[in-house]
Formats: structure tokens, C-alpha cells, sequence
């Protein structure tokens, strides 16, 4: 008994407890939280869809006689992040006497971008962003050719449905012009490129990226945007003050 | 306009429908020599080599890109080989001023005859102009062929074998060095030489025989090996054995004292 009293006399003098020394006002509770509190409410939700298309696909389509194309593009904020959806239709022709090409396709691009200018009143944009991008298409090849050795071949090479699919590096502007009018371009970093189902003829140009035999490729769209609001923007967050 | 200019490719040289041979010993996998009296191909009268030509390789002999496969035929003498050669050809438009491409892939042999072993080591044809090799052919060592070295060099006319018909003559030009094959159905061979002054000498090599299997894609062989001078029969001064055993390619097996 005496040698346990003793042993806890001796474990309640491990924890001691600070005396206030005199003179000294005991120490207050903790601040209140300082960190200033996010106060705009819903920010990542959507405040509207853009529509538009590229405008140099319907000018190409009417100038050049082997091309004939059109795009569609979305997309949709969620605070300074964007959901960007791209859809349109790609078709060439390149009549010859030796080879007659064509192919007619679609394709689609999914990607999100990343807008710079978070203090731009009009909420104009300057963006990096990331695509993946997936073509569906049919060609064909007209060949009529002769080989010193071998002799003359002449055959039609078809591929029906091959699918590609590539990704992308975009970077470009959106600004309002006026009111739901919005004009922009995109420059697209294409690369990555794989095509599947080509059996006797390899691909030459993929609708939505271009020629197969570049390991990457540069696209650029001038765009046209209509934009749809679904509510009022949250207001921007207040300037930092200079000291 | 000039941007699109510098991407334009060269129209020339467009097909990879190149295949290039490399004729090899199984025995070191260096180089071998071969002799071809023609090489054609099916489906065309094209003659490749239509003169006796010895050669260490094939540079590049044209694959048919209109088909998927392309049989090969080589002459020499009275032997003939043949090479069975499959790939996956495409096709593939290049530009309007270039027209198309033929792409050639996945080569491989998919029969030969007359030849030891054949491997594919590039299954994508070259294009024409570059290096590399597709296919390699080997030879088997051969297990009977002796080399002897005169101590001093002879002019030699003709030697005879006693297993053999005929005889294997010589320009009158002086030589050290003669391959005689020995006879590897026997373990004895006997060997008349005539030289160009008239006189005459003999050698007898004695040797044992082995089964042996050196690379499976040779089978068993007959290999050679403990040989011998039978100084009784041999009427040359001195001959000497250097290597006991036969190789290839061989090294002095007899060092011959005229």
C-alpha cells in the first residue's frame, strides 16, 4: 500500500502544471479563425454554354475545291475551368490521273480548359487547355501505276470505318464582342496519333487532325461564339489593396 | 506557299520494297562466299544475275509490292535454292504530286529449299539505296575439308582423290595453300598430286569418324577428327599434322615438305 501511494505520487509529478507567474494575466483562448472565409456562393457552377464554329472550316470549304468541312464547338465554365466539347465533319478530294484520293469523316474532341485572366471584368479568356480527340472516317485510292520489274497495277484500296483518336495541347483567346457575341481561336498541338482498322491502305488524313505522316501536327481555329447565360455571374473577388 | 513546299516529302524512293541478304557460316557467323550462276524471281522475266558471281550478300533484290509474297530462285551450277518470302503490303496516298506509297511490313520466310538455315532479322524492307539486312543464310560448316600447306610454295597441276573421280587441277601459278575434302564415308584418304615439273607424291591421312550433331539445323554430321600420316604410304619428305581435327573454315591440318 505505502509503495503504491508513493508510485502515484510520483506519476502525478510528471505532469506539473505551469504556475501564472504573479503579475501576468492568464493566457486568452485561441483568436477566431482569421483565415478569411470564400464568400462568393456556388462559384464552380455554371453560369452559361457557349456556341460556336470555326469560320476558317466554312471559308476553306468555299475557297479550296478538295476540302470540304465544318465545326462545331461548346463549352461551358465552372468558376475559371471549362468543359469544351468540339464535333464537325472533315471530307477531301484529291482528283488525279495516276491516284484518285478521298476520305469523308467526323470527329469529336473532349478536353477542359484553364482560363488566365480571372480578373477580366467581361470575363474575356486566354486559356491552356488539353483534347482528346477521336476520328471516324472512310477513304478511298484509286491506283493505276506500273513497276519496272513487276508491271502495271491498277486497284481501288478502300478503308471503311477507321477510327483514330490523338490528343492536343490548345492555347488561345475568347472575348466578348458584344452582348452574347463572342469571338476567339484556338491553337491546337496535335500529337499521339492511332488509327485502327486499316487493312490494305494505311490512312493519309485523319478528319480532325490531319495528314498521318507527321508525328504531330499544328491546327488553328478563328471561332465564332454565341453564349447563353443560366444565371448571373458571381461577382469577382475584390482587388487587392495596395500597401 | 513555301511552308508547304519544304513539308511536301521527295517523290522518289517512296516504296520500302527492298530486301537485303546476308550470306553467313553457321560455324563463326562471319561472312561466307558464294557462288550464283542466276537469280530470278516469280511473276516477272526480270533476271537479276544471269553471270557465275561470287558473294558475301544481296544488297536488294525487289520485293513485288503489287502482291503479298515473292518466290526467289537461285542457280548454282546445278543446285538450286529457293526463298519463299511473305510481308503485309499497303498502300498509301503520299500528296497530289507524289501520288501513292507502298508500305511493306511483317516480312518473314515462309519456305526454303536448298539452303541451311534462313533467318528473318529486319522484318521491314529497306527502302532502295539504303543499307541493312533482312535475311540472313547459313551454311553448315563443312566437316571433310582439309587444308594443306606446302612448307615451301609449289606449282601444282592437278591432285587426285582416291574416293573421287576427276581430279582438282590448278592454274600454273605457285601456291601454299590446297583444300582437299576427305573422304567421310571412309577413314582413310589417299591423294595423288602432280606437280608442273612432272613429278609426282602421294599422301595418306588416316582419321576417325563421329556423329555429331554441331547446330540443330544442320542434323547429324560426319565430323573428322584425329588425323593422321600414313608415312609408309606418303611419298613426300616430311608431312607434318598441324590440327588433328577439321574445321571451319580450316586451318593447316598437314604441313608438307616437297
Amino acid at each position: 500500500m505505502i509503495l503504491l501511494t508513493a508510485f502515484a505520487a510520483t506519476a502525478q509529478q510528471t505532469k506539473p502544471v505551469k504556475p501564472v507567474p504573479a503579475g501576468k494575466p492568464a493566457p486568452a483562448k485561441p483568436a477566431a479563425d482569421t483565415v478569411k472565409r470564400d464568400t462568393v456562393k456556388n462559384r464552380y457552377l455554371p453560369t452559361g454554354i457557349r456556341f460556336g464554329t470555326d469560320v476558317l472550316a466554312l471559308v476553306k470549304s468555299n475557297v479550296q475545291d478538295d476540302f470540304q468541312g465544318w465545326e462545331v464547338n461548346a463549352d461551358v465554365d465552372f468558376h475559371r475551368y471549362f468543359l469544351a466539347v468540339d464535333y464537325g465533319s472533315w471530307a477531301r478530294t484529291y482528283p488525279e490521273d495516276s491516284s484518285n484520293y478521298s476520305n469523308d469523316g467526323t470527329y469529336w474532341r473532349v478536353g477542359a480548359d484553364v482560363n488566365f485572366l480571372t480578373k477580366d471584368v467581361e470575363r474575356n479568356m486566354f486559356f491552356l487547355g488539353l483534347r482528346y480527340g477521336h476520328s471516324k472516317f472512310s477513304e478511298s485510292l484509286g491506283v493505276i501505276t506500273a513497276d519496272p520489274i513487276y508491271g502495271p497495277l491498277t486497284r481501288d484500296y478502300v478503308n471503311t470505318d477507321i477510327t483514330a483518336r490523338w490528343y492536343e495541347l490548345t492555347t488561345g483567346l475568347r472575348v466578348k464582342i458584344w452582348q452574347m457575341i463572342w469571338m476567339g481561336y484556338t491553337a491546337r498541338f496535335k500529337f499521339g496519333l492511332k488509327s485502327n482498322g486499316a487493312t490494305d491502305m494505311l490512312p493519309h488524313d485523319v478528319p480532325g487532325y490531319g495528314r498521318t505522316d507527321r508525328e504531330s501536327y499544328w491546327g488553328f481555329n478563328y471561332q465564332i461564339f454565341i453564349r447563353l447565360p443560366f444565371r448571373k455571374m458571381p461577382p469577382l473577388p475584390p482587388a487587392k489593396k495596395k500597401k | 506557299m513555301a511552308a508547304a513546299c519544304l513539308e511536301e516529302p521527295e517523290c522518289f524512293s517512296l516504296n520500302n520494297n527492298f530486301v537485303g541478304i546476308a550470306f553467313k557460316k553457321l560455324s563463326n557467323n562471319t561472312r561466307d562466299t558464294v557462288v550464283f550462276t542466276g537469280i530470278t524471281a516469280d511473276g516477272t522475266d526480270f533476271v537479276w544475275l544471269a553471270d557465275t558471281a561470287a558473294m558475301t550478300g544481296i544488297d536488294s533484290l525487289r520485293l513485288n509490292y503489287f502482291k503479298d509474297s515473292t518466290v526467289f530462285h537461285f542457280q548454282s551450277g546445278n543446285v538450286a535454292s529457293e526463298l519463299h518470302l511473305s510481308y503485309l503490303t499497303q498502300a498509301q496516298f503520299v500528296s497530289e504530286d507524289c501520288g501513292q506509297r507502298f508500305v511493306l511490313s511483317n516480312l518473314k520466310v515462309t519456305k526454303s529449299s536448298g539452303f541451311d538455315s534462313v533467318r528473318v532479322v529486319g522484318t521491314v524492307p529497306k527502302k532502295k539505296g539504303t543499307s541493312g539486312t533482312n535475311i540472313e543464310i547459313y551454311r553448315c560448316p563443312l566437316t571433310n575439308l582439309a587444308k594443306f600447306t606446302f612448307v615451301s610454295p609449289v606449282q601444282l597441276k592437278q591432285i587426285t582423290a582416291n574416293y573421287a573421280p576427276g581430279a582438282i587441277t590448278y592454274s600454273e601459278e605457285e601456291r601454299s595453300d590446297v583444300y582437299v575434302p576427305l573422304d567421310s564415308t571412309a577413314q582413310t584418304s589417299t591423294f595423288v598430286f602432280n606437280f608442273l615439273d612432272g613429278s609426282t607424291r602421294t599422301l595418306k591421312v588416316d582419321y576417325t569418324r563421329t556423329g555429331r550433331k554441331l547446330f540443330n539445323a544442320c542434323g547429324w554430321q560426319t565430323v573428322l577428327s584425329g588425323l593422321k600420316v600414313d608415312t609408309v604410304a606418303t611419298t613426300f619428305t616430311e608431312a607434318t599434322v598441324g590440327k588433328t581435327n577439321i574445321q571451319d573454315p580450316p586451318l593447316t591440318n598437314i604441313a608438307i615438305t616437297f
